[in-house]
Formats: C-alpha cells, structure tokens, sequence
C-alpha cells in the first residue's frame, strides 16, 4: 500500500512536470517517465502483459518518435506567442468545468470493493498466458483479420510516400 | 391482349425507328402509327358498348407488393385510346415539311409517347397508372427540349420540375391508400383503391383529393397551377405543341374522372365547389388573355387553357351530362387543338411568323387552307353540327345542373371563344396582305393528307357524336352510381 | 466468409502480379477475382452459419448486401481501364490490391456478429479510402482530400469505438445478438446511462462513413479531390456496407431503446435530405454535386432504415443496387470525357459544361449519362424510380409522415440539379470529340444502362431475391 501511494506521487508529479516544464524535450522525457509510473500501476493489478506493452508501444515508439520530431522542428525557435486573455480565460474556464464534472463523478460512483464481489477474483485474469487463450481462441477472426488492415496502410505508406519520376511533387 | 399489343406495338416500331434513317425513319414511323390506327378502330369496332372492362389482362408485376401489370379498356378509357391511336399519325405525317435534324429521334420519341399515353388510359393498377403517367413525360421533354425554341432549356426543365412536383403528390395518396388496403400483400388494384378511398373519413379524403387533385391540375392545367402551360406550348416544336395540348392534358381530365372522383368521393363533395370555381375563373381569364394575345400560338394555348377549364368543371359537377359532355369535349379538344397548331405550324414555316399584326391576306391565294382553318376554327368554336358543340352543350348543361350561376358564368366561354376565335382567323387570314404573306403557297399533297381528316372528324363528330356517346354512357353511369353510393 | 478469405488472398496475390512487367494482365485479374469472390459468396444462399466463434454470420441478407458490393466493384473495376496509360505514376497493382482489401473490409460490416468485427472492418475499409484518395499524388487537392477524409474519418472512428466500448461496458457483451436480448431487458428502465451514449455513439460513427448530416462536410471535398474512379468507388461500396452494417444495428440489436435514437435520426433524415439536395443545386461542378447528390441519397436510405418493416432490407438493397449502377455510369461517363478534354490539353474542370454538346458526336455516352441521372432523380423507367417507391412505401407503413413529406419534395428539387447534366448533354452547344472507347468500357456502360431500365421495368426481377 505504501509503495502504491509512492508511485502515485510520483506519477502526478512527473505529469505535472510534463505540463510545467518550459523545455519541450525534458517535457517528453516526463511524459516518458509518467508511462513508466503508470506501468506500475499495471504491474501492482498483476497485469504484466499491458505493462510491458504500455512500455513497448507508448514510451518505446510514440515518445520516441515525439522526440524526434520534436529535435528535428527545434521548437524552441518558433516558440508560439504567447495567448491573448480571452484564449486563457476559456481554457480556464473550460477546464474548470471539466474539473467540476470529475470531481462530481469521483462522489457519485461507488467503487465496488473487494468484499463486495463476494471474495471471488481472478488473479490471473491480466496474465498473458490467459490473454493470450482469448485472443487466439475467442478473437482469433479479428486478430487475423487486422493484419489485413495493418497490410494495407502498410502498402498505402509505401505507395503514397515514395518518390516518383518526374517534376512535380509534393 | 389487344390492349397490350396497343401499348407495345409503339415501342417496338419506336425502337425500329430509331434504328433506321433518313426517309426510311419517316416511313417505318408512319406506318406503324396508322397499324396502330387500325388496332384502335378495332378496339373500337369489336367493343361491346356496356359498363364492363374489356380486352383485361393483368400479370404480377412486383409480386411481393401486390402490384400488378393490370390493364384493360372499358367505355371511359376507349375514347381516350381512339383520341390517342387517332391523332399520332396526323402528328407524324404533320412533320414531313419540316426539317427536324435527327428527325428518326423524333418519331421514335413519338411513338415512346404514344405507348405511354395509351398505358394511361389503359392501366387498371394504381401504380401503373402513376408509371405511365410520368413515363409519358420523359419523351415529351425530350422533344421540346431537343427541337424547340429559344428558350426551350429553361422553360422545358419548368414545364418538366412542375409535373414531376405535381404528381408526386400522387404518388403520396396513392401508397397511402395503397397501404390501408385489407391483407398481408396489400394490393393497387385500382377497385380496390376505391374501396379503401371511399371508406375513409371525409377529412382524410380531403387531403387525399387535393394531393390528386394538385397533380391533375398542373398537368391540365387548371388556374392557378397553370404558369408553366403557355410558355412550353410557344417554346416547344409543334408536335410536342401537339402531343401536349391535343393528347397529354387529357391526362389530367382522365385523372380526374377515373381516380379523382371515385376514391374520393367525400372528399369531392366537400371540395368540389373550390375545384369548379377555379376551373371557372380559369376559363374566363384565360379567353380574356387570349383575347389580347398577338402571338398566334400563345393564343391557342390560352385558348386550351380555358377550354380544359370547362371540361374540369363538367367532371366536377358530377353529373352524367357533364361527364359524358368532358369526355366527348376530350376528343373534340384534342382533334381541334391540333387541327389549330398544325395550321399555325404552317403559317410559321412560310412567313417566319406567328405575329397576328404581320399576317393578314392569306385566304387570296389559299383556298384550301382557309377552308379547313374556317371549319376547325368552328369547331373550336363550338358552332351546331360541328364536335366542339356537342360537347361545350352537354359540359355547360352540366354544370348548369350543379350551379345555375356558375353554368351562367361558365357560358361567357362560348362568346369569348367565339371573339378570340374570330379575331385569330380575320387577323390572320383576311384583311390586307401584308409583306410576308405575299405569294403564300397553298397546301401540299401531306398538308392535305392531315387536315382533311381533321376538318372531316370535325364535321362527323358533330353530326353523330352518339357514335361516341353510347360507348361512354354506361361506363360514366356505372362511375356516377360509386360516386354518389 | 468463404468470399473474406478468397478476397484477402487475391488481394496480395494482385500485388504479386505487380511485379511482372505486363500492366495489361491486372485488369482481367481482377475482375477475375471480383467474380471468384462473388461466386463463393452466393455459394453461401440459403445457409445460416457462424463463424469463429461467433465472430460472422452468414445468411441471404449477407449474402445479398455482399453481392452488391461486389457487383459495384466488378463495375468500377471494369470500367477502371487499368488505371490509363501514363505509366510512371500510376500503380495499378496496388490499386486494385487495396480495393479488394477494401472489399475485405466492407463484407466484414456486413456480416458481423460481433462489433469488435464491425470496427475492425470498418477500419479496413475506411484506411484503404484514405490512401485511395490520396493516390493522385500530384495533385493537391487530392493530397488535401485525402489528408481531410483521415482526420475527420479518425475522429469518427475513435468516436465509434468510444460507442462501442460504452455499450459493451453497459451489457457486457460484444455480440450483437447478447446485446440485443440484453438491451430489450434493460429498457425497462434499468439501462445504465452508459448504453444510451453509446448507442448514440456508434450511431455517429457509421453515419459519419455515410456522409450523413451533420457529420457530412467532408464529402463534398473528398468526393472532388479524389480521382474519380475511387470516387465512384467510394461513393458506392461504402455507403451500401454502412448502411448494411447501420441496418443491422437499428434493425436487430438496438431495437429494445427504438425510443431513444428514432426521433434523433428523424430529423438527422430530414437534415440530411434538406442539406444535401439544396447544396447540391448550386453547385457548378459535376463531381461536387454528385457529392451532394450522394448526401440526399444517404437521407432516402435513413427513411428506410429507420422504418423498420418486414422488407425493409429488400429496400435498402434495391436502393443501394439502382443508386450503385446509376453512380458508377455516371462517374465513367465523366472520366471518359474528362480524360479526352485532358488530352486535347483543354481545360477541364468537371463542371456540368464539361459535357456540353456531348451528344453530337457521342450518343451512347450522352444516352448512358441521361439514363442514370434519371435513375439518381427517380424518374419512372428506370431502377430509380422503384427504389424510391420501396422507400416510401416503407416509411408510410411505419407512419412516418414528416420526414416522408421532406422526401417527396427534396425528389423533386433533385430533379432540377439532375437534369443540369442532360441539358448540358442535349441542348447545350459545345464540343466533345467522338470517343473512342474500349470495348470492355463500352460493353460495361451499356449493361449498367440496360440495367437500370430492366430494373426501371420489372424490378420483380431483383426485388423477389431480396
């Protein structure tokens, strides 16, 4: 329990972090750090598969792909100028709101607790040995038939992206 | 089966035509329309003159609606099918002194449109009904636009968007009570829609009377439905001139009398006065109008205006004079009609005008011509002994029944026919000769070949329109008995 | 099912046969395959299965809706001439590759059983018509249509698959069948706010795919961008599979809360019909207005799917089936023309007056032209008219009369844009080259013609099947 309210700390921080922090790749790196703290939450829920996955997909390709973007642009240059009062006072009040309604949701729900669901939980429900029997048991038809979907823009990329001959291109 | 050869033989010689060339275009078209002629005075012939249907025939269209591909021909339907099987060779022949480019597209179109026109007078199927009702429409369309006048693009696509507006308001009544027919598999058997028609409330008929009523009105036309009539009549060559005053507005005046009146009978007694009284004053109004006109077309066409206007006020009386007098006007109208277009077609193509204040001083140097133009004229006119008089009397006897005032507004119409009438043939053809009209070539072989039918049919109708008559008589009898039930 | 697998493995295969140097034996293939897959697909008639676990389910009106597509794709495909001359930037394979995935796609939505299969298809179809638009590579607006169809389709996308997990939060179930029953116990009252949104949701999503509005603002600019091959592709098999999948849904599993989306797709239907015919009026170009003709299209076909009768599937099928072959005569009548203009190096811009004059020297072109804008405005004669008729009927019997009303006086504005086509055909001056046109084209363009008047005819033909 302890360590939970350590790795909780620690993901808001690191989050605040992203938003704070007036260096757009030490932002990413936060960002980065924050899906780590959050694959800890996965592993605390005995959901190893999703932790390694949240690891491999987001901090190892989509952050990584935003840091180079990010080092390629060099943002830092052509910094946006600053909001004009009226853009401020809308996120406020924008994300007042949003504030407002999770904060009303959180006192309206009932978390079940663990007693309520009469003792009864599978521990290993996240494990990838059972993720794995449904999905290439029950979900086999659309596992195979995403790779179809993956083939295709796969093939569309290619086509799209390469150069052609001649003069005119984009 | 004979009804359907009527509707079919058409067709396939359209498609002939269509195939072939040049003269052969011209003779293979008219040909067929005189075989065709020869199957409607068959029809005629070999039709037993009772209240019954005749030469039926009914195939499962669209088997799992209940649709049928129902057609047969009773005393109603039958002077229809003569007015249509009877004017399209004079139609066709009417165009050999014209130069139409593509002239085959032009028959072909014609025949298309006599198949269609036939199928409505025929079809004893609501839906089917409707489908020929429109079909019919697509070729004529096709004729004003391709071969009209200058402004044929705008005023054909109105002519085309207000029918079209029109009759799917019909389209509405009739699935409406094609829907509340009894049965798993509804049915459109046009008995049946009766049936369904009549045992509906009276305001729910009315509403189903003014969504028929509306599409019949546009396509007669009735005032104030009437905008799109005298510019397409202008615009439009003279065949579709022809085809749509002398044969497609009986469309109308047929909606009115075998739908209109007997699903909604209610309906027409509650709203029947509105229908007369619009008629009426589309009959004054549109004499005065032609009373003015300088274009000689224009003047037919408001002339048809006012005339159409009369026979919707007989229907609407509801009684068997003025039934039976709308019927027989139907046919006199649509031989008269175009009689009168045919001969201002002949005036243009020699002088290059239809101008009555440019014409004048013809009648010198044509004899003939001024003779079939004087006795259509009084047939239009509607003097005794000729068609137009049978009739205009048994139409405002009618309606004299319904209403003595209206009868005695609506007979204003044979004074200002007279006076329009009068003033189109003195214009015209007396007076002095003007510079176009010098040397004015009398008529040729064809010409002849056209009007002497007409100018006969004229004189014949009027001398025995009972020929006529005692075919319609026990069918609009047997209409007045549902309608009055 | 049997017609996914075949479809799927044709697909690579075409790209196989992009590497032989002989561009002239893709074509064939093709409409080879098309057919193959077509063939196992009836093979499917009057059999009810599921498949991997619940996953599809095959039975007629799969089976028809399947057909259908796959009809409309033999016909794009046919008359696709593979893909012109100008060999250098053009690649057919993938082309064709990427429309049968698409095809792959677009049967999954028909048959699923399971929304997991829906998405998955979906996401299938709609990718393959990103890159579709997207392949006229030199041209910007295609690279702008293309690049607006993915961001506004993957918003749409995300928007569904919110829905669906909302859904399958409230009932627990993917299958459409186990939310069905447990939709129709849940109305009672006890239904969980959660179903309601998501039903919404997925609602959204699919008439987003079939440019319905308010969701219909990237059609117009998608629809002109993209070539006009993929567009009469576009404009055919997807809305035809939306619909079926939207079918599905409205007609079996959300039927117990039919309360809740009815009155919101009333008037999206009356917004749609409204929206999409009044735009289409004064728009100059052909291709935008067929755009905007497709939105009205969309609006009739909502007509029927939310009234829900006996034979409302046979409807939607017949409308699909006419509108389909109209739309594909249409866009081939236009390529053609574009193309010769193009090659004569006069400007073309795929306005109305593009055809002006077109039936001097090519009267079959102009014929096949008239035939279909007639069937697109539901004149009598042809398939249009029928279709038109069946959904009519349809929402009477349900009693829907406002939204019907709407309708009938949107067909009869359609008429007016319509024929803007026809008169610039017939009546108007100008001058369009005799065409040469190729015989697999020729014999393409006159069966479509032929079959919307047989259809205009005797629709019992077609509409006994369904």
């Amino acid at each position: 329990m302890q360590f939970w309210y350590f790795l909780t700390a620690l993901t808001l921080l690191s989050a605040l972090m992203v938003v704070l922090s007036k260096n757009p790749i030490h932002s990413v790196l936060y960002l980065v750090f924050t899906f780590f703290c959050i694959s800890g939450h996965y592993v605390l829920l005995n959901a190893q598969f999703l932790m390694a996955v949240n690891i491999i997909v987001y901090a190892g390709a989509i952050m990584v792909l935003f840091l180079f973007v990010i080092m390629m642009l060099d943002l830092r240059r052509n910094m946006p100028d600053s909001k004009s009062n009226l853009t401020k006072l809308a996120g406020a009040i924008l994300g007042g709101t949003l504030l407002v309604i999770l904060v009303a949701v959180m006192r309206k729900t009932q978390f079940p607790q663990f007693s309520q669901m009469g003792g009864k939980f599978d521990t290993q429900t996240g494990m990838v040995e059972n993720l794995g029997q449904v999905l290439f048991r029950d979900y086999l038809l659309p596992f195979e038939l995403v790779s179809i979907l993956f083939f295709v823009a796969m093939v569309g990329a290619v086509m799209l992206g390469k150069r052609e001959a001649g003069e005119r291109n984009f | 089966m004979l009804t359907l050869t009527l509707i079919l033989f058409p067709i396939i010689a359209g498609l002939l035509t269509l195939a072939s060339k040049g003269e052969n275009a011209k003779t293979i078209a008219s040909a067929a329309a005189f075989i065709e002629l020869a199957l409607g005075a068959y029809t005629y012939f070999s039709f037993v003159p009772d209240a019954s249907t005749q030469f039926g025939l009914s195939y499962d269209w669209i088997h799992a609606a209940g649709v049928k591909f129902s057609i047969g021909i009773d005393g109603i339907s039958l002077i229809l099918v003569c007015l249509t099987t009877l004017m399209v060779p004079f139609i066709i022949v009417s165009t050999f002194n014209s130069n139409y480019t593509n002239a085959n597209n032009l028959y072909a179109l014609i025949l298309f449109m006599q198949a269609a026109l036939v199928g409505v007078f025929t079809a004893k199927d609501g839906f089917l009904f409707y489908f020929f009702f429109e079909a019919a429409l697509i070729p004529v369309y096709f004729i004003a636009a391709i071969w009209g006048g200058e402004n044929k693009i705008k005023v054909t696509l109105k002519f085309f968007i207000f029918t079209m507006f029109g009759s799917l308001f019909m389209l509405l009544a009739l699935v409406y009570l094609y829907m509340k027919t009894p049965g798993e598999i509804h049915t459109s058997d046009i008995t049946a829609l009766y049936e369904v028609g009549q045992n509906l409330n009276p305001s729910q008929q009315g509403y189903i009377f003014w969504a028929f009523f509306i599409a019949f009105a546009i396509k007669m036309p009735l005032f104030p439905f009437h905008t799109w009539q005298p510019d397409t009549y202008v615009e439009a060559p003279a065949p579709a001139t022809m085809l749509l005053s002398g044969i497609m507005l009986k469309m109308g005046t047929y909606g009115l009398i075998r739908i209109l009146l007997p699903i909604v009978p209610a309906g027409v007694q509650a709203w029947g006065l509105t229908a007369i009284i619009l008629s009426v004053i589309g009959i004054v109004y549109g004499s005065i109008i032609a009373i003015q006109q300088k274009d000689m077309k224009r003047l037919i066409a408001y002339s048809s205006f006012a005339h159409v206007g009369l026979m919707s006020a007989g229907i609407f009386s509801r009684t068997l004079d003025g039934l039976q007098g709308s019927l027989i006007q139907m046919l006199a109208h649509g031989i008269n009609v175009i009689g009168l277009f045919f001969i201002v077609e002949i005036i243009q193509q020699r002088t290059k005008s239809r101008e009555l204040a440019r014409l004048g001083g013809i009648t010198q140097t044509t004899p003939n011509l001024t003779v079939y133009f004087i006795i259509i004229m009084l047939g239009s006119v509607a003097l005794p002994l000729t068609n137009g008089f049978v009739g205009e009397f048994l139409l405002l006897k009618g309606v004299y029944e319904y209403n003595v005032w209206i009868g005695a507004v609506a007979g204003i119409t044979i004074i200002l026919g007279a006076v329009y009438m009068l003033r189109l043939v003195q214009k015209s053809m007396f007076g002095i000769t003007s510079r176009i009209t010098e040397g004015f070539q009398d008529l040729t072989f064809s010409e002849k070949a056209v009007l002497f039918p007409i100018a006969f049919l004229v004189i014949a109708l009027g001398i025995a329109p009972n020929a006529f008559l005692h075919i319609t008589e026990p069918a609009v009898s047997q209409l007045l008995t549902i309608i009055t039930k | 099912m049997n017609s996914i697998i075949a479809l799927s493995l044709f697909g690579i295969a075409n790209l196989f046969l992009g590497f032989l140097n002989n561009r002239k034996i893709l074509l064939p293939a093709t409409l080879a395959f098309v057919l193959v897959a077509l063939g196992l697909n009836l093979a499917d008639w009057n059999q009810e299965y599921l498949w991997f676990n619940n996953m599809l389910r095959t039975n007629n009106l799969s089976v028809n809706f399947a057909s259908v597509i796959l009809v409309a794709t033999f016909l794009v495909v046919a008359v696709s001439r593979g893909f012109g001359d100008d060999e250098e930037h053009t690649h057919p394979a993938e082309y064709y590759a990427i429309m049968l995935f698409s095809v792959v796609g677009a049967i999954m939505m028909v048959t699923f059983e399971n929304l997991i299969m829906l998405f998955v298809g979906l996401e299938i179809l709609s990718v393959s018509m990103y890159i579709l638009t997207g392949t006229d590579k030199r041209n910007l607006r295609s690279n702008e249509a293309a690049l607006k169809y993915f961001l506004m389709g993957a918003f749409a996308t995300g928007i569904l698959l919110f829905g669906i997990a909302l859904i399958y939060g409230a009932t627990g179930s993917f299958n459409i069948h186990g939310i069905e029953a447990l939709v129709l116990t849940a109305a009672g009252g006890s239904a969980p706010a959660l179903l309601y949104i998501g039903i919404v949701m997925v609602i959204i999503g699919l008439l987003f795919k079939v440019s319905a509005a308010p969701f219909h603002f990237w059609t117009p600019d998608v629809y002109e961008g993209a070539p006009a091959i993929f567009t009469a592709f576009m404009s055919t098999v997807v809305k035809t599979a939306g619909f079926a999948a939207l079918f599905r849904l409205l007609g079996g599993a959300f039927t117990g809360v039919y309360g809740t989306w009815i009155y919101i797709l009333y008037f999206l239907t009356m917004l749609t019909l409204i929206i999409g015919n009044i735009t289409a009026v004064y728009q100059q170009s052909f291709k935008r207005m067929l755009a905007y003709s497709s939105i009205s299209h969309a609006g009739y076909l909502m007509l029927t799917a939310t009234a829900k009768v006996a034979h409302t599937q046979s409807s939607i099928l017949f409308y699909s089936l006419a509108y389909s072959v109209a739309t594909i005569s249409a866009f081939a009548v236009l390529m053609v023309v574009a193309e010769t203009k193009e090659s004569n190096a006069e400007k073309t811009n795929e306005n109305f007056d593009i055809f002006n004059g077109l039936a001097k020297n090519n009267p079959l072109l102009a014929f096949v032209l008239t035939v279909s804008m007639l069937s697109l405005a539901g004149i009598p004669l042809t398939a249009g008219f029928w279709g038109k008729f069946f959904i009519f009927s349809d929402a009477f019997q349900r009693g829907i009369v406002v939204p019907l009303v709407v309708a009938v006086l949107m067909s009869a504005v359609g008429i007016y844009y319509y024929f803007k086509a026809i008169i610039s055909a017939y009546f108007k001056e100008g001058d369009v080259p005799a065409i040469e046109l190729k015989p697999i084209y020729k014999i393409t363009l006159i069966v479509t013609t032929l079959l919307t008047i047989v259809l205009g005819i005797a629709p019992d033909l077609v509409k006994s099947i369904f």
